[in-house]
């Protein structure tokens, strides 16, 4: 079945665009078969031609709205922990090193892939959408727009700014 | 865009190209599985006849038999005035024909006849 087919070229580009957007493997595959599910559900009769846009807009949408959840999760957090550490004091955990590596020390080592990904999580949600509809998944700009939901013009200045940032991340801390 | 933003481009989808091909045997078993669900609903979603025939998902089995009435009771009302339109040329026929007047005309000699044959 053609559907399959596209699914099954798509999905591990969906997963990563979706990984790249959340820092979380869980939250990506379920945010994928959100997408996967609610395309299939709903365009699977549309014209093939037209599925890459429609998916990648189920997709973007989902991810858009986990960013808005996440967003309001934090500001909870960050306003439950202000008032815990008003209570308790220092926590004695602050002063631990961080063992995650740091995304500018990753920079610096060389441009790898590793680098890369880092480089691409310090933009925003909407130039990191533009900048791999366009260039990794080989949208145009109407789709991109298409599948972003908004319109051409900011399509093309999210991506030239996506392209400005990589470029000054990656060639600044270019061996 | 410039020759050196292309090259950036390049290796970056590059590198992110290498990246999926990477992936986990875990991650791929689930990423297959979440397509196969899809892939089911998509057949489900296309095995129904009437929605294969373009008709919009709103017309429900309700929709349906509103319409087959509505096109029941057109047919009906247009097929009636048919009908009557044949009567009415058939009296037309009978009022116009000829032999019709010729037998009223003749009606007291045929009676004549009728009588005269009893007697006999």
């Amino acid at each position: 079945m053609a559907i399959n087919h596209f699914l099954a070229d798509v999905e591990r580009r969906a997963f990563r665009m979706a990984q790249l957007a959340t820092g979380n493997a869980d939250d990506s595959l379920d945010l994928v078969q959100d997408a996967m599910l609610d395309f299939a559900r709903r365009y699977a009769l549309k014209p093939e031609g037209e599925w890459p846009a429609l998916f990648y807009r189920v997709l973007q949408s989902r991810i858009t709205d986990w960013h808005r959840r996440a967003t309001v999760r934090n500001r909870f957090r960050v306003w439950f922990r202000s008032r815990n550490d008003e209570d308790e004091g220092e926590d004695p955990f602050s002063k631990v090193a961080d063992p995650s590596p740091d995304p500018s020390r990753m920079l610096m080592s060389k441009v790898s892939g590793e680098a890369i990904t880092a480089a691409l999580r310090t933009l925003s949600l909407r130039q990191q959408q533009a900048f791999l509809l366009r260039s990794w998944e080989g949208l145009d700009v109407a789709q991109t727009a298409f599948a972003m939901g908004c319109s051409e013009g900011s399509v093309k200045t999210h991506y030239s700014r996506a392209v400005h940032s990589l470029q000054r991340l990656l060639e600044e801390y270019r061996p | 865009m410039k020759e050196n933003e292309r090259e950036l481009v390049t290796r970056i989808t590059a590198a992110l190209d290498a990246e999926t091909s990477g992936m986990s045997r875990q991650t791929l078993e689930r990423l297959g599985t979440m397509r196969r669900n899809a892939v089911a609903l998509a057949e489900r979603k296309t095995s129904r006849s009437w929605r294969r025939l373009g008709v919009p998902q709103w017309v429900s089995a309700g929709g349906c038999a509103t319409i087959a009435v509505v096109v029941i009771a057109v047919s009906i009302w247009l097929a009636a005035p048919r009908q009557q339109e044949g009567r009415q040329v058939e009296d037309v026929e009978i009022l116009t024909s000829r032999e019709q007047f010729d037998v009223y005309e003749d009606l007291e000699f045929y009676r004549w006849l009728a009588t005269s044959r009893d007697e006999r």
